[in-house]
């Protein structure tokens, strides 16, 4: 590996990190916007223009707020459950191509890298994403914590399974595990098409892996204060919310990239490269705007509800889906 | 001393450390916590041999799924008791001993042998693709044989877990 | 490899099919009823066996040589078959009284009977590997099955941890061996050691570590100490099952691995497992002599009886292999006609004390006589299967010349008949007290009598005229010696 390329890896890398980082302070604040505006009010707008500034406001305050850990909590593991929440978050978005290869003095991918197994690695990470809430949730040693690390653990491990049924029918279609050639693959037609079924798991499961309303039941303001990372404060409480909105992001870029059709769409000659970022952004964000929408629309289910649903139905689903696909492919190929 | 061996000691050190707090840490969740560190260092390892796919699945079954299930179960089953000790004390030394005499003999085997002997070393990326048909042709046996094992664990862990209804 | 060559594996997709049809069935099935799924999983086993009539005299390698269908694997496919018949058929009585989830205990045994199967036909580390497993999988779901009783659940705990344990040897055993050869395979770890004679420490501890692993699913000597508390807490049918079903898995891994594997190098061990041979029938016979229970004291004489089979493994050849393969057969019919007497005798008592058999004699004719057989051929006397097939497997033996292993064989057979006397002194000599002699006899559901009358003329088939059972012992020998 040369100089540039190290270099060109590096800024990719700085690149991400900044995208990660800023992602939180400017969804919180859409959320409140539009969860607002669906509710009627105006959100917050006190601080800055149009209270644009709020959420600046709000990490300065975390950032100066005490770090309290609670007596009977399990020091070492209390201390290290936020990173657990963070690394995972953060690692995914090194396969996520953000837009197709271009030409900036050299041929390179506006992605971090390319793995062959790309959406396994970022599955992969999914699943370790477990141990977050179910660490912070033991060792906080408190009620509240403890249920919603037992809520999430069930809840992630369960709709992990759908996730990944629903991914293994797009990896059928496209052929390879490689998200840069799954995004290659849909250049005709996007997968949503043939795969409106897997589609639909994906985006469910999706919503329940990220702990978001109406699977939010980790978190449960209303019954459980605020699930496993109720006893957390000032920096650490950032970082659950840091990890929390980059999943959603992260949950939005693959349902792009899988069924969406990542970067592909009319593009402006010479202008690849832009407007294929351009496109992906907007999918995203689209998507986003999904999750905040179904937060303000649907009301909690029940925990039975929750994975009964999983298990009885979405799972059945997901493994039918796969079959058909698998047929077709074979029929087709 | 190239980069992939340093990296390899690196795991390798972590692996063994963290599989030595999963069997002495009195704290059963450090004990699980420590077993997740093994298991991922080794993924890790997988990584080094170019094994991404079996890196992968390594991180995303044990790492994660079992990983996970063992603290899961942990949670929901602790009572709050601190471990403790075995019974038998009188037995450590013994064990001890036949422990590190173990040891001892493997890590001769281990130095002692010529490992290129027998084996081309070869260490290609294997694409997912030339893995899987390998799998499901060559090896479609043990594999479908390894499907029922898994039907048996589960079959076998709901007869032992079943609440029955009603009793004798 | 292509598609008619599945017909070859029929009995195995029969048995699957069987136990998934009885786990569903078992769905809608009245619980009163449940324990009646024993017809259909035993029907299942007879299908299976007429379908392993179509590959008789067929040599067939599957899968790039990892399956090999042959005289021998066809042997023990059959051997499991009938164990598995016989297990089933002879368990209703037992699981009405005892045992839950009669469909999913029928359907366990058909499993683990798959998973036997598997080890016999692999020639290949990993399929029998995973086929062991399959077969413990099962065993350790059902020796715990009797989930109210404590000692079957202390039962189950022991073997499923001595027994991840001893996977966790052989595994380690097979990666060192993978190491050394750089193959998986028998017929390419046989290849590699003409090449290179001694591949050195890491050879010999991989060795060591797949025997102690195998050790402990024959339960030999070292390695022995989970059978008698596994044998006495498990439901008295999966005490039948693991005796006879789960040693023989055992010892077929065992044999087809030396004899196509690691028999360039058989020499390095032969006195390593003739010891390790003596030990375990000399330790077997002691301790049962001490036994009071029923089920103990066939706990330990089946660990003798590991003794005498490894007798076989220590000095193998086409000869003793017949032997081992003759002796294993006339085991399995011996043993478990004396299991199905201790079952159906606790079925109607409730009781499994070598003293509660006080009058037996006249409460149960039959069950008296097939017990007697039954003992008297594992105790090795004339005319029953035990003598004829020691003899073959002893005789076959002495050409190795390992003379101390065949003396001390044979000084250990005449050893345990007394402990196998002591019983039957019991059953029909030792008179009852006045209130005892007024219990009324027992009445044997039909087919108890038809079971226990069939493996009382097996054994006295194989003890008087051995001649078909010898014949298919040395086809399944000759299919890994050649000639």
């Amino acid at each position: 590996m040369d100089l540039v390329s190290t270099l060109a890896l590096l800024a990719k890398g700085l690149v991400v990190l900044l995208i990660f980082l800023a992602a939180p302070l400017i969804f919180v604040l859409a959320e409140r916007k539009i969860l607002g505006r669906i509710q009627s009010r105006r959100g917050p707008n006190r601080v800055g223009p149009l209270g644009l500034f709020q959420t600046v406001a709000d990490g300065i305050k975390l950032g100066t707020k005490e770090d309290i850990i609670p007596p009977a909590a399990d020091r070492v593991v209390f201390w290290v459950a936020p990173l657990f929440m963070v690394i995972p978050a953060i690692a995914a978005w090194s396969v996520i191509p953000f837009g197709p290869m271009v030409e900036i003095g050299r041929e390179t991918g506006l992605w971090i890298t390319n793995l062959n197994v790309g959406i396994l690695f970022v599955l992969a990470l999914g699943s370790l994403n477990t141990y977050g809430p179910v660490m912070s949730g033991w060792s906080s040693n408190s009620k509240y914590a403890h249920f919603g690390a037992l809520r999430s653990g069930a809840q992630i491990i369960s709709y992990e399974l759908t996730l990944g049924l629903a991914v293994l029918a797009v990896v059928v279609y496209a052929g390879s595990f490689s998200l840069i050639d799954i995004v290659e693959s849909q250049r005709h037609m996007w997968l949503v098409a043939p795969q409106f079924l897997g589609f639909l798991i994906f985006i469910v499961s999706g919503v329940a892996e990220t702990n978001r309303a109406p699977f939010d039941l980790p978190e449960a303001e209303t019954e459980i204060v605020a699930g496993y990372f109720v006893e957390y404060t000032g920096i650490r409480f950032a970082m659950f919310f840091i990890a929390e909105y980059a999943n959603m992001f992260l949950m939005s870029m693959l349902v792009t990239v899988l069924y969406l059709g990542g970067w592909n769409g009319f593009t402006i000659p010479g202008l690849e490269g832009v407007s294929g970022v351009v496109w992906t952004m907007a999918k995203a964000l689209t998507l986003m705007f999904g999750y905040f929408w179904l937060r303000a629309t649907l009301p909690r289910l029940r925990y039975d509800q929750l994975m009964s649903f999983c298990w009885k139905i979405l799972l059945p689903l997901g493994v039918l889906n796969l079959l058909v696909a698998s047929v077709l492919r074979m029929v087709w190929s | 001393m190239n980069f992939a061996a340093v990296l390899f000691y690196a795991f390798s050190a972590i692996a063994i450390v963290a599989a030595l707090g999963t069997v002495l840490a009195r704290n059963i969740v450090y004990a699980a916590l420590s077993l997740v560190g093994t298991m991922v260092m080794i993924a890790g390892i997988f990584f080094i041999l170019h094994a991404d796919f079996l890196a992968l699945v390594q991180l995303l079954i044990y790492a994660g799924a079992v990983g996970v299930l063992l603290i899961f179960g942990l949670m929901l089953t602790n009572t709050g008791q601190p471990a403790t000790g075995p019974k038998d004390r009188w037995q450590r030394p013994i064990a001890f001993v036949a422990a590190m005499a173990f040891i001892l003999v493997a890590g001769y085997a281990a130095v002692s042998t010529d490992w290129m002997q027998g084996v081309v070393p070869q260490l290609e990326r294997v694409p997912p693709a030339v893995l899987a048909s390998s799998l499901f042709r060559n090896w479609a046996l043990p594999f479908e044989i390894a499907s029922l094992v898994l039907l048996v664990a589960m079959i076998g862990a709901i007869v032992i877990s079943r609440r029955e209804t009603s009793n004798d | 490899m292509n598609g008619s060559d599945f017909a070859f594996l029929l009995p195995e997709i029969v048995l699957v099919a069987t136990a998934i049809t009885v786990w569903a069935v078992d769905f809608f099935t009245p619980r009163d009823r449940k324990p009646d799924l024993a017809w259909p999983a035993a029907a299942g086993a007879l299908v299976a066996m007429a379908f392993l009539a179509i590959s008789w005299g067929e040599h067939r390698e599957m899968f790039l040589g990892t399956l090999r269908l042959d005289n021998f694997s066809l042997f023990f496919r059959f051997l499991f078959l009938t164990v598995a018949f016989f297990v089933i058929v002879g368990s209703p009585g037992y699981v009405r009284r005892k045992l839950r989830n009669a469909g999913e205990f029928y359907g366990l045994i058909l499993m683990s009977t798959v998973g036997a199967m598997g080890i016999v036909s692999s020639r290949e580390f990993l399929t029998a590997y995973i086929s062991l497993e399959l077969v413990a999988f099962g065993f350790y779901v059902l020796v715990s099955h009797a989930r109210h009783e404590a000692r079957s659940n202390e039962a189950g705990a022991k073997y499923l941890i001595l027994g991840a344990f001893s996977s966790g040897l052989l595994l380690f055993g097979i990666s060192l061996i993978f190491g050394a050869t750089g193959s998986t395979g028998y017929a390419a770890i046989a290849a590699a050691l003409e090449t290179t004679p001694d591949f050195g420490m890491v050879w010999t501890l991989g060795v060591a570590l797949v025997l102690a692993g195998l050790g402990f699913k024959v339960a030999a000597f070292p390695f022995h100490s989970w059978a008698p508390d596994v044998y006495e807490g498990a439901p008295l049918p999966i005490t039948a099952f693991l005796s006879v079903g789960s040693k023989a898995a055992g010892f077929a891994f065992l044999i087809r691995l030396f004899a196509e594997g690691l028999f360039p190098v058989l020499d390095d061990w032969r006195v390593a497992i003739g010891v390790v041979a003596v030990l375990t029938m000399t330790f077997g016979n002691l301790v049962a002599i001490q036994q009071a229970n029923l089920k103990r004291l066939l706990a330990y004489s089946s660990i003798a009886q590991a003794g005498y089979i490894l007798v076989g493994v220590a000095t193998l050849n086409a000869d003793t292999t017949s032997g081992m393969l003759l002796h294993i057969a006339g085991y399995t019919a011996t043993n478990l006609g004396a299991f199905l007497v201790v079952i159906y005798f606790h079925n109607l008592t409730g009781k499994e004390g070598i003293d509660d058999l006080r009058g037996l004699y006249r409460r149960s004719f039959l069950l008296t006589l097939v017990l007697a057989v039954s003992l008297l051929s594992l105790a090795g006397m004339p005319l029953f299967a035990g003598f004829m097939t020691k003899f073959y497997l002893f005789t076959a033996a002495a050409a190795s010349q390992l003379w101390w292993l065949i003396a001390l064989a044979v000084a250990n057979s005449i050893l345990s008949v007394y402990y196998y006397l002591l019983v039957l002194r019991q059953a029909f000599i030792t008179p009852e007290s006045e209130e005892e002699e007024q219990r009324p006899a027992f009445r044997l559901p039909s087919h108890a009598r038809a079971t226990l009358s069939l493996l009382m003329v097996l054994v006295l088939w194989i003890g008087i005229y051995p001649s078909v059972f010898v014949d298919a012992a040395e086809a399944g020998s000759r299919a890994l010696f050649g000639g």
